[in-house]
């Protein structure tokens, strides 16, 4: 059994226990985090680098962090601040514009040793793929991680209009997409 | 064990108030609240694209066998690693630098044309831009300038390999106590 956000957030006040609660934050969040980066970024080994690197600005930024949002929330806005980040870099390293990127994520997708076009969540995967950055984050934490509304306003900084609209662009495209296949 | 222990086992347990299973906290508080945002989600999807409902959510990616478990935050390297250039390194690069520049600035001089220097006083040369007038020639024509006045005309060109080498024999020649003065004198600190 976890801690809870609050003991964890007290026990890291405590240099003597700062490492302890920081082992036990990681511990607590790194599957929900792992799979959102990796829908972002698709391949593992991206995702573990991401992964670090989120865990990396947690462990010097968590001692200023104001309760004023949820730990879970808060994770949530770095990971995928540093999985749209790596993903930026990727298309300046190739300067490739977004039909370029997309296809770079469907070849990702398709790479995979356990890709199958036949099945319907593979083409879902594929279909994820085309829509652009926001919507593909909007749609991952609406449709896998059933976040609501307020939390996704609280992770992207957008208002909840925009993000049902978003939403509802993404999962209409989606729909097409997976028809026309 | 006897079906008579099994018995006084069973009757231990049903007497026993509490549970041994237990729920995480808060979870009975938080139940009608997911259940409402499930319903809510679906309902969503049912009117903007309900063939999604049809797809199974099972996870297509996978992490390696144990990763969560061995999941370890990597410490950060505080520095980039530095490495350190060889002194003699840095002196070859100084005088090729050097060489060039004496070339660059020997050659915009000639360019200039100065035969006829009493056409130019100081000041006008200094007010000159060798840089800008030099981009505003032609390839064809620093081939040409090259090639008839510089170095000799052809047949002379130095290739870099040659440059190089003759610069390594430069530099061997020099010793320590004269690298060092010019590299103080030039505002660089030797290598320690």
């Amino acid at each position: 059994m976890y801690l809870s956000d609050q003991e964890i957030l007290i026990d890291f006040r405590t240099p003597a226990l700062k490492e302890k609660a920081y082992t036990q934050l990681v511990k607590k969040y790194q599957e929900k985090i792992y799979w959102h980066i990796r829908r972002l970024v698709i391949e593992h080994d991206d995702a573990n680098d991401v992964m670090q690197n989120v865990f990396i600005k947690v462990w010097g930024a968590l001692e200023n962090f104001r309760e004023d949002s949820q730990l879970y929330t808060w994770l949530y806005r770095i990971a995928t601040n540093e999985s749209l980040s790596f993903l930026e870099q990727q298309k300046r390293k190739s300067v490739v514009d977004f039909d370029e990127v997309s296809e770079g994520l469907s070849n990702k997708v398709k790479a995979d040793a356990f890709f199958d076009e036949k099945k319907l969540e593979w083409k879902l995967q594929l279909a994820i793929q085309q829509l652009p950055e926001k919507q593909r984050v909007v749609f991952n934490m609406r449709y896998f991680d059933e976040m609501s509304y307020a939390e996704m306003s609280k992770v992207l900084d957008t208002s909840e209009g925009a993000l049902k609209a978003s939403y509802h662009h993404a999962a209409k495209k989606i729909e097409d997409f997976i028809k026309a296949y | 064990m006897s079906i008579q222990g099994i018995m006084e086992l069973l009757a231990q347990i049903k007497g026993n108030e509490k549970t041994p299973n237990r729920v995480p906290e808060g979870y009975f508080d938080q139940f009608s609240e997911n259940m409402m945002a499930r319903v809510r989600w679906e309902e969503e999807l049912k009117i903007i694209a309900p063939l999604l409902l049809d797809i199974p959510r099972k996870p297509v990616y996978f992490a390696p066998e144990g990763y969560f478990e061995q999941f370890m935050v990597k410490p950060v390297q505080a520095t980039a690693k530095v490495i350190k250039i060889p002194g003699w390194r840095k002196v070859v690069s100084y005088t090729a630098a050097a060489a060039i520049a004496g070339v660059l600035v020997t050659g915009a001089f000639l360019y200039t044309d100065n035969k006829s220097t009493d056409r130019f006083d100081v000041a006008t040369y200094n007010a000159i831009n060798v840089s800008a007038e030099i981009n505003k020639l032609s390839e064809d024509a620093i081939h040409q300038y090259l090639n008839n006045n510089v170095i000799g005309g052809a047949g002379h060109e130095l290739n870099n390999e040659q440059i190089e080498a003759s610069l390594v024999g430069i530099v061997e020649n020099i010793n320590d106590e004269e690298l060092v003065n010019y590299l103080n004198e030039s505002g660089e600190k030797p290598a320690s």
